[in-house]
């Protein structure tokens, strides 16, 4: 059985058979061994992590621990709202809080920017995650918008973000897009931060 | 009570619009559309209730203690603990967590969804 629990660049989770490349968690989404519940997420620190931290093994999406979710990788992660984890990932957590200084001034600390985060990505009262509208030739390099489909910001062109791989690269569209990465990750990702990508988009 | 006009302008519609019903709008029957709309498995699909969480949204942002009413009229129609998750948000928006405290002490529905919601967030 395929569990839900493959988070696509727009926030939302969905039962995709195809393997991530960083796992991440909100919180405890599942209501049962191996089943979801209706919560997109239950608390503010939202964190993308290795896969292989110190061969420790887990059972996904049981017991009373966090709910592991998987991402196609990290552009895909900062999409959806999460940042670097600062234990399994400290070499990236480490540059993302460079960047982030650099982006918005002096690190207020991990709790401070999960809540800067949770506002530039949420809608808490509806539950949903939010997006914004931007030229995309105006959005730096990692930067995920929607368009007819997600589309990944790489060198002044897109890639077509599908869940096990990326298109290869073509001209951006012309005008305003659909922009699922949020304005203060954005920032960051302007500032120089690079986000680890899927083989396919390397 | 929900003022209509604040229905109106979170949903993008004129103050003087007919598509909405007349008067404002009942907390117990706006709570019944969220709730609804709180158990659907995936909030960034459209649903029929997803008005009733923009709605909330705005009152989380705008008008907290409105909020607060809503959700406290909306202990008495659930008992699946949904409605921890917005407590905890409205919880951290600012002031409005002195009052949720002070509603918890006579209010036992309440302290039991406070402590679904601390949970949640441990």
């Amino acid at each position: 059985m395929t569990l839900r629990n493959r988070v696509l660049p727009d926030g939302t989770i969905h039962a995709i058979p195809a393997r991530g490349t960083l796992t991440g968690n909100r919180g405890i989404l599942h209501v049962a061994d191996r089943e979801m519940g209706s919560a997109l997420w239950k608390h503010r620190a939202w964190i993308c992590c290795t896969l292989d931290w110190q061969g420790r093994r887990r059972q996904v999406m049981t017991g009373r621990k966090w709910t592991e979710l998987f991402f196609l990788d990290e552009a895909v992660a900062l999409a959806a709202g999460h940042r670097p984890c600062g234990y399994c990932r400290r070499a990236a957590f480490d540059r993302w809080k460079a960047a982030w200084e650099k982006a918005h001034g002096r690190w207020p600390g991990v709790h401070a920017v999960d809540a800067l985060l949770h506002a530039a990505r949420a809608y808490p009262g509806a539950r949903r995650l939010r997006t914004y509208r931007a030229r995309a030739d105006d959005l730096p390099n990692g930067a995920i918008f929607r368009r007819d489909g997600y589309y990944l910001v790489q060198n002044g062109q897109a890639r077509q973000v599908h869940p096990d791989r990326y298109d290869r690269a073509d001209a951006l569209p012309d005008g305003q897009v659909d922009v699922l990465t949020n304005p203060v990750t954005v920032a960051v990702l302007e500032a120089g931060y690079q986000p680890l990508l899927h083989q396919t988009a390397k | 009570m929900i003022p209509r006009a604040i229905v109106a302008r979170t949903l993008g519609l004129p103050a003087d619009t007919e598509v909405l019903p007349p008067g404002d709008l009942p907390l117990a029957r706006f709570m019944a559309r969220y709730i609804a709309y709180l158990g659907t498995s995936n909030p960034g699909t459209e649903t029929p209730d997803a008005w009733a969480g923009a709605v909330m949204d705005h009152l989380m942002a705008d008008a907290p203690d409105l909020a607060l009413e809503a959700i406290l009229a909306g202990l008495a129609l659930e008992n699946g603990h949904r409605l921890a998750d917005p407590l905890a948000e409205l919880g951290q928006t600012g002031a409005i967590d002195v009052r949720i405290a002070a509603e918890a002490e006579t209010n036992p529905a309440l302290s039991e969804l406070i402590a679904q919601a601390n949970a949640a967030q441990e």
